[in-house]
């Protein structure tokens, strides 16, 4: 009993109270108020600049005043700044053995931020998973894919492999791959779809659309035309070249033709004869034979 | 154009109002509080606003009052605008040029007892969207179907349609070769003098090869249409001048991405 008074009157005193007090004090201004200028600074900047450079200086806001609330704490707590770095480096070693992959995920984190591939709100393709990029943070990038499922790729993954910006520049290509029968007008089909391509809104004027020959295929001529639209308009004018160029041609009477195949007999330039049924003839001809039972024999 | 075409409108409930700007009619509809607007273009310039269509696609707004009245006013479109030359064009250094565009104007509708208030903005004229710049920058603008012209004559002007002076001066020390021009029409006011629309003056001083230009919008009625009258402010009011790429040669989209 009495070693505990006494272990009470040591450590116990006002002083040491008082010291307590100040540290929750501290805390309890310190941590609110480090959210509160994270949030109020992401918000800030988002609103100004982008949504990635809110993300960044709040992060950066947040773990500077952390650190300096800790060394506050540390210091007020009698611990000189030196022997905590001393004990930290310690410790790092120790943990840096124990937790490669995410320290290598930190490290990757800094240089993916610092290489600027893509951003917050950019639209990224990693390993054909497709998504916007809602955060790049201290371990891994966060995903959202278009199916609302939610993507974690680790740092170090995004470092070693290759991932497709598909937002970073202003605008984009459609590509359409359109095949015509032999027997069009090839200046026809050109005339068509250019046409389809100005009545679209989202089809910009310049850069131009344009109309590659592609090859003769097996069956038709292949073509691939292309226009251009802004990011944002990509998809309408997909969907709307596409729509329009088939419902331009099913009224023109531009034939999109299905793969053909010439059987002939023998000779290259006679084809096999093939003789045309009658309906009753056809249903004859594909009725089941009878079966034939025991007795018939 | 009249500066009576561009007027106040009362409302009463339930009444379809319409008014023609050219090949637009807008027609309105009050209820309450709420405001209906509708458009259509026909192949007409002016008279009489057309039909109302079987199945118009009204928009509605509700608004702070039920106000009975609004302005209608010409405003510029809400992005830069990209004129042809016709044929490529060429000044010489030391060599200035004057020349003039027309642009469809939106029509700007705003209460009249709350002129901050813009309720719509409609185009007169649907123009087709392009791009000005290289394939990662530039600018999403207005493509212009109508050329950059060197002389005024009585039937460039329309009822919805503001003439653009531009005035180029090369001080480079090289010829200046250009197909497009771009012009920063939000940055540009709205005059009207007797049956015109004029916007003020666009300088556009090339100084150098590599396409940035000091492009300077004058801020004040042109000379060929002095005397007229202030009808709609620029959208964006600051700065005077600026320094940008304006001309444009078609080969710079000459490969096409490939």
């Amino acid at each position: 009993m009495e070693f505990l008074t006494g272990l009470y009157e040591t450590y116990i005193t006002e002083a040491r109270i008082l010291q307590l007090i100040r540290i929750l004090v501290m805390l309890a201004i310190g941590l609110p108020l480090l959210f509160m200028i994270r949030r109020s600074l992401a918000r800030y900047v988002s609103g100004h600049y982008n949504q990635h450079y809110g993300m960044l200086a709040g992060k950066v806001v947040f773990y500077t005043g952390l650190a300096i609330l800790v060394i506050m704490v540390f210091n007020d707590l009698g611990f000189g700044l030196t022997p905590l770095l001393g004990a930290a480096g310690v410790v790092g070693i120790a943990l840096g053995f124990a937790s490669q992959t995410s320290v290598s995920n930190v490290i990757s984190g800094i240089f993916l931020i610092a290489e600027q591939s893509f951003k917050v709100g950019d639209v990224i393709s990693v390993n054909g998973n497709v998504g916007v990029v809602l955060s790049i943070d201290t371990l891994s990038v966060k995903l959202r894919m278009f199916d609302n499922r939610f993507l974690r790729v680790p740092n170090e993954a995004m470092i070693k492999s290759e991932f497709i910006n598909i937002t970073r520049f202003p605008i984009r290509r459609v590509d359409c791959n359109i095949s015509v029968a032999y027997k069009e007008d090839l200046n026809r089909v050109r005339e068509l779809l250019f046409d389809v391509a100005r009545e679209i809104p989202y089809s910009l004027q310049e850069p131009a659309p344009l109309l590659i020959f592609d090859k003769y295929g097996s069956s038709s001529i292949d073509l691939l035309f292309v226009a251009w639209a802004t990011r944002e308009d990509f998809l309408k004018l997909r969907n709307g070249l596409n729509m329009g160029i088939k419902e331009r041609f099913d009224r023109e009477g531009i034939e999109i033709p299905f793969p053909h195949v010439s059987v002939y007999a023998g000779s290259a330039s006679t084809p096999l004869p093939v003789e045309l049924l009658s309906d009753e003839h056809m249903a004859s001809a594909t009725r089941p034979p009878k079966k034939t039972s025991p007795e018939d024999k | 154009m009249n500066e009576s075409t561009w007027k106040n409108i009362h409302l009463s409930d339930d009444e379809i109002a319409s008014y023609r700007v050219g090949p637009l009619t807008i027609y309105f509809k009050k209820i309450l509080n709420e405001i209906w607007i509708a458009e259509y273009r026909d192949e007409e310039r002016s008279g009489d606003p057309a039909p109302l269509p079987e199945e118009p696609l009204w928009v509605r707004a509700a608004l702070p009052e039920p106000y009975d009245s609004f302005t209608l006013s010409p405003a510029f479109p809400d992005r830069p605008v990209v004129v042809d030359t016709e044929f490529p064009y060429k000044i010489f250094s030391s060599t200035r040029a004057r020349a003039y565009c027309r642009i469809p104007v939106f029509v700007q509708i705003t209460p009249v007892k709350n002129p901050d208030l813009i309720v719509a903005e409609i185009p007169t004229v649907v123009l087709s969207g392009t791009w000005f710049g290289i394939f990662t920058e530039g600018e999403h603008s207005y493509a212009l179907s109508s050329t950059v012209r060197r002389v005024l004559t009585d039937d460039l002007f329309e009822p919805h349609l503001v003439v653009c002076p531009i005035e180029i001066v090369n001080s480079s020390a090289f010829e200046l070769r250009f197909e497009k021009v771009c012009l920063r029409v939000t940055r540009l006011s709205i005059y009207s003098k007797e049956n015109a629309l004029w916007a003020d003056e666009t300088r556009i001083n090339h100084h150098s090869k590599e396409g940035h230009n000091d492009i300077e919008m004058k801020g004040v009625v042109p000379i060929e249409a002095k005397g007229g009258k202030l009808i709609s402010k620029p959208r964006i009011p600051e700065r005077k001048s600026f320094a940008d790429r304006s001309f444009n040669l078609l080969r710079e989209f000459s490969v096409p991405g490939f």
